[in-house]
Parts: C-alpha cells; structure tokens; sequence
C-alpha cells in the first residue's frame, strides 16, 4: 500500500490485442526504483533483450510519471518516456515537462506501458480512472499543433494531448513525441516518436481531475514556501530570458558548438540568436510546466515577412545553438521557423540540428555535392536550406532518407572522411555543450546511457556555479581540472537518475536545490523513510540497471568516447581555446569509482551491493 | 590598479559599456571588490547581480578571468582583463538554505 505520492496503477495497453488493462504497482519495485526512468528501466530490461527491434511490436513505449507528480512539490509535473531505442539501438529515454504527467497522474495512473503494434492509426484517451484505444485515420499525416487542437476538441479541452507528427509516422530515427501543442514540449531524445510511430500510436490524451494524496501535506506545504521564494529569485533569469538568455556567455566559455564542432568564436552571431535579442523582438510571453515557477518556456510571434507565420513555442538553447551557431546562421526568425517546423512534424531540435551541420560541412568537403541533394545547396549560413532539409527528413524524401537516419548512419553510409566529423556518441548527436570547455562533461558524454547527454550528469553546472556539499562538492570546480571529475560524473549521473525518476526539473539545482531537500520531498510525499544513503543508492541503482540493459546490446569500453575532433582538435579561439578532455585518464577513474571492470562491465560484487544481482518480476 | 572590464549581454545594455577600464582604489584587490565598485557605480545590475556567499554570487554572475571562472576571492592584478556574464539560468540571489531556516 501506498501512503502518498503514487496512484498506485499503471495502464497496460496492448495495442495489437486492442486490450487495455490496469495493474496494480508492487510498492517495492517503487521503493527501489522510485519512478520515471527508474521504474522504466526495469521494465524495459525485463520486457526487451539483445534482439529486441526498436521498431517491431515487443518494443514496449512505456511513459511514467514520478511520486512527486500532481503534489505541490515543485516542477514536479515532469514525466519520462522511455523504450529501446530506434536512432541507437540501445536504452532508449527522454524526460519531458509540459503538464500530460500531472494530468495522467491525476486521472489515477502512475504510467502506461504500450506493447504491441495496432493495426490501424489509433490514439489513447486516458480520464479520470478510465481508458480507451480510438481511432486516430483522420488524424495520421497532420502535425502536432493540428491533433492537440482537434483531440482536445473531441475529448475535453482542458485535456494535454501527447502526439507524434508526420517524422514518427514516417519512422525517422529522430522523431519526438511532443506535448502541449503550441506549449511545445518535447520528449525529443532517442527517436522515441518513431517507435509509437511503428506502433500506430499518433497520441495519449490525458485529462485527470483526481486527487494525488501526500503522507505529510503540511511538511510539503512548509518546504514548499521556504524555498520557493529563493528558488524562484534564483532562476530569475531563466524567467527574463529562457534558456536562450545562456547563449551568450556560454559562448564566451567555450561551450558553444559553432560550425558542427569546428569554430572557436562566433561572438556577434550569439548575441543576435541570444534569449536577451528574443526578448527585444519576437517573444510575446513566457509559459510554464505543470508546478514549476520558473517559467523558461518562450512564447513568440512572427506576422510577417520570409519566416512568418510563427506562433507559440519559441527556441530553447539547444534549439538556437544547433540550429544557429552549429550552422552559422545568425537570423532568429529563421530559427524560430525551424523550430516551429520541427515541434509540429514532430523532430528533435538537436539531433536534427546536428545532422543538418554535419551534411553542411560534407558538402562544403564535396562528400555531398548536387547530385545527392536534389540540387539543394548545402551552405553554411543558409536559413532556407535549414527548413528544406527539416522537411525533407520527416517527410524521407531526397537527402532526408540519409540524414534522417542521424549522424552515426549518415557517415556510416558515406564513409571515408564522413566519419571524422560525426559528431555522436553512441550513435545519439552530441548536445549544445562542449566537453572541450567542461572537462567532466567528457566523461559525462561518453558514459551517459542514452549516448552523448549533459543532462544525464549535469556536472558543467557544477563546474560553474553550483555546489552539492553532501556529496563532497562543497566549492565550484575548476572547469579545465582533471582531478576527480571521473567520481564527480559519476555521482552527478546517480543524483541525476533520482531527479529523472522523481520528476523533478533538473534546473531546481541552479536554483539551490539540495540532496537532502529531495530526501524531505519524498518521504512527505510517500510516509517513507529514506535517508540519503539510500536514495543516492537508488540513483546509482538505476544507473547501473541502464547500463546492465545496455551491456546486454554490446556496449563495452569501446563505446565510451568521444569523437576525434573533440578529443583532438583544438578550438583555437575563444574561451576554451586549447583545451582538450584527456577522456580516457578520467574513464579510468570512473569505472574505478564505479566499480567495474577493465572493459566497462559491472562487477558482480557491485551488483550485489545494489540488488540487482536477481532477476525481477518488472 | 587598472581593469579592463567587458560586459556582456544585458549587463551591456544597462551599465551602456561594452568596455570599460576601471581604477581600483588601494585595498581593493578582488573580483569580489571589483563588483562591489560596479553594483555602485550602476545601480542597474543590482536588479540582477547579488553579494552573497560564493554560490549565491555566482548565480547571478559568472566573472572570467584569462578564460577561468573565478572565484570572488580571486586577486586581481594590474592589466588584468575581466569578462562579466550573465549567469547561464540564473537571475538573483537568495540562499535556499536561509529561506529554509
């Protein structure tokens, strides 16, 4: 039984068998893997194997919430969508904000785990304790602005619509599963849109009106007020300027990709696609999550001229960085178009943006000339260029079926020289930070389960503003040190799980959050007892539990790097001119703090430690 | 002791610089003395940037000093040039852990 926090049931949908069952959620499983990517990752390792197609109807698509969802906690409203994944091949997830987990939550339901492959288009209307598999064949072809406004239409109004575009229907390896519609938040990571894709699924409509009950309501209640004020006054400027207010001085450090990878400096170009020039022209309003107070969600408008229309949700960093530095394309409308192109086809903003960068450098060495592109020239700076190959990746026409497959692929299939400037790994396309200018994000990088991610660790943050005294992080570190940062990814990589399983905005660090404020949250969410051993064991649990999964595909030490231009080309200007991550002394001191083997495998005695060493009933 | 003091994005809008050389009184002699000094002579940033301890500084501003992220603490020397940056989500900054208390 559960005191607090959890519904209790997850939805079992059996897309094949058109047969919806509810199942009761074994508080133990709960208690050791907490939620969101916790709980998934046991289910997924439980239910796929090695040979598992990402795209085929044993794949499951499982979307969890965290205990925290529908409480009064903070930026809690989050939900993790997780599957083995079709762009890599391996373990497969992606957090995403907007306000569907609050709404599943509050219908009575903790997740919803989809098997099977339907046979025609079909959506899932989940409300208030009840569910149903509907058609969806006058819904397949339009893109996700168009089916939040019909679906919400047909269901309730004040339902959240999760939905895939056209790039999911077509099965590209890249595609999103976005949320909120013009609210645009996207589960973008991993390609999960193509396996609902693959499933027939176009969209889970939630809409919930029910209680979530806490354990200890006033100790929410007094945490909640004592930190809100300060956290809110801490991230004041993700409120101002979105995440899109950061380009300008990470671009000043370093951490800025300019021309895929290649450039140092791109200074005027950054403050002409920055957060703060959004705020000067474009930007109309801002929008929020479920329970978050921060706010960073940018809302802009474009009536005329080239990129018009625009309206609704505008780039976030990584979208301006990929699609504007990365290309050297400085025009923020455009990018904004490219954007909104993108959310509704249903495309992540970064791995597309980097496959667009990386055919523009192939054409620019003539591994890519007319020929290939349908006679679309691939320059450098050019925003129509960017939009065309937008679409013509979701819809897998003409070059789009090369570079719809990402990076990884994409060079692969070309050879020879390609395949010094793929920037991934694992096969997922680096995010916006460069592990040249934070050398824990190196070690991040290579290690992070679902490939290349700075959320998966998060520890540039701690190599520049913020500190995490429990875990032996007292001070900022030095952002160029080398000294311990294979222990410091680590630990950063555990906390991390336990923000991506209690749904928890990972931004709440930049605004002071505390380990110990987690350990309060939970146990007055839940009437548990957890003390911060435990729950950090829980995150390195859950670590260790994906990468078990992942061992299973074949990844080993071999797979824990980064691409050669990172390691050893310099960029040469600016502000993280000469430096190079020495990636595999920090490895080693890594899988030592891990504790596995030589070749990146858990040891046994490590497993035991954790309790993963039996089988479980998922 | 002279600085030369580049500020970027809107710290560049309200303080109406975009390079400014700064003269360091004697017993003047840190990053931390370094903003106190701007914060007066612009009130503006005192919107965005606040003196607290080490963590609550830096979430209202990051300072770069020869391409480091520095420390208030740090000792400024004649000639040095300073990069004043926004912080990367930051905005003002109260101690979660005082709001605690």
């Amino acid at each position: 039984m559960f005191k607090g926090g959890y519904q209790g049931k997850v939805l079992w949908v059996d897309l094949g068998q058109r047969k919806i069952e509810t199942r009761e959620l074994d508080p133990g499983l709960a208690r050791k893997y907490i939620g969101g990517s916790g709980i998934g990752a046991r289910l997924l390792y439980d239910l796929t194997g090695a040979d598992t197609d990402p795209l085929g109807p044993d794949n499951p698509l499982i979307f969890l919430t965290g205990p925290c969802a529908g409480t009064r906690v903070p930026t809690s409203g989050r939900h993790q969508v997780v599957a083995k994944s079709p762009l890599t091949g391996i373990w497969g997830e992606s957090d995403i904000g907007g306000t569907w987990g609050k709404q599943l939550k509050e219908a009575g339901f903790d997740g919803v785990v989809v098997t099977g492959e339907a046979e025609r288009p079909v959506y899932i209307w989940i409300a208030d304790g009840q569910a149903e598999i509907r058609d969806a064949g006058h819904l397949w072809g339009k893109d996700t602005y168009e089916v939040d406004v019909l679906l919400r239409e047909e269901t309730d109004s004040n339902a959240t619509v999760h939905a895939i575009g056209p790039a999911g229907e077509n099965l590209v390896p890249l595609a999103s599963i976005m949320s909120d519609g013009k609210h645009g938040r996207a589960a973008g990571r991993c390609g999960l849109g193509a396996v609902m894709g693959a499933k027939k699924l176009k969209a889970l409509v939630a809409r919930g009106t029910g209680p979530v009950a806490t354990a200890d309501p006033d100790k929410i209640s007094e945490m909640v007020a004592a930190i809100a004020g300060p956290a809110r006054e801490g991230l004041k400027g993700f409120s101002s300027f979105g995440t899109g207010g950061g380009v300008i001085g990470i671009e000043q450090l370093g951490d800025l990709p300019i021309k895929n990878w290649y450039q140092g400096k791109w200074e005027e170009g950054a403050q002409r696609i920055s957060g703060q020039r959004m705020a000067e022209t474009i930007l109309t309003g801002r929008y929020f999550c479920a329970g978050c107070f921060i706010g960073c969600g940018r809302e802009v408008k474009i009536s005329e001229g080239p990129y018009a229309p625009v309206e609704g949700a505008g780039p976030e960093y990584e979208t301006l960085a990929m699609f504007g530095a990365m290309a050297l394309i400085d025009n923020l409308e455009a990018i904004a178009r490219a954007n909104e192109v993108c959310n509704r086809l249903g495309l992540d903003t970064i791995s597309t943006g980097g496959v667009v960068c990386f055919a523009m450098e192939a054409y620019e060495k003539g591994i890519l000339s007319k020929e290939d592109t349908d006679g679309l020239e691939i320059r450098w700076g050019d925003p129509d260029v960017l939009v065309q190959l937008i679409d013509r990746i979701a819809s897998r026409q003409g070059i789009g079926v090369l570079l719809g497959q990402g990076v990884k692929k994409a060079a692969e299939e070309l050879g020879g020289l390609a395949l010094e400037f793929a920037i991934h790994t694992k096969g997922l396309e680096f995010p916006a930070h460069d592990p040249r200018a934070h050398n824990s994000q190196a070690v991040s990088y290579a290690t992070s389960n679902r490939g290349a991610c700075h959320l998966q660790s998060f520890s540039h943050m701690f190599e520049k503003s913020c500190t995490m005294p429990e875990l032996g992080y007292p001070e900022v570190m030095d952002r160029f040190g080398i000294e311990g940062r294979g222990r410091m990814a680590a630990v950063m990589q555990d906390l991390m799980c336990l923000f991506d399983s209690l749904k928890m905005c990972k931004f709440m660090v930049a605004g002071g959050i505390k380990v110990h404020h987690l350990v309060d949250f939970l146990n007055a969410v839940t009437g548990w007892d957890f003390d911060q051993e435990e729950l950090m064991r829980a995150g390195e649990r859950i670590f260790n539990l994906k990468r078990l999964y992942n061992v299973r595909c074949g990844v080993s030490r071999k797979d824990d790097t980064l691409p050669d231009r990172i390691l050893v080309h310099r960029r040469g200007a600016g502000g993280a001119a000469t430096n190079l991550p020495p990636v595999h002394e920090m490895l080693s001191q890594y899988y030592e703090h891990r504790g596995w083997d030589e070749m990146g495998v858990p040891r046994p005695d490590k497993l035991a430690e954790l309790g993963l060493d039996e089988p479980e009933a998922g | 002791m002279r600085i030369k003091v580049h500020f970027f994005a809107h710290f560049r809008q309200i303080t109406g610089h975009k390079t400014l050389e700064v003269e360091l009184e004697p017993g003047q002699v840190d990053v931390r003395d370094l903003l106190r000094l701007l914060l007066a002579r612009f009130p503006g940033l005192q919107e965005y940037i606040t003196l607290g301890d080490e963590e609550v500084t830096r979430r209202t501003v990051l300072v770069v000093v020869a391409d480091r992220l520095v420390a208030g603490d740090k000792e400024l020397e004649e000639g040095d040039e300073v990069k004043i940056l926004p912080p990367i989500v930051g905005g003002s900054g109260n101690n979660l852990e005082e709001g605690c208390s």
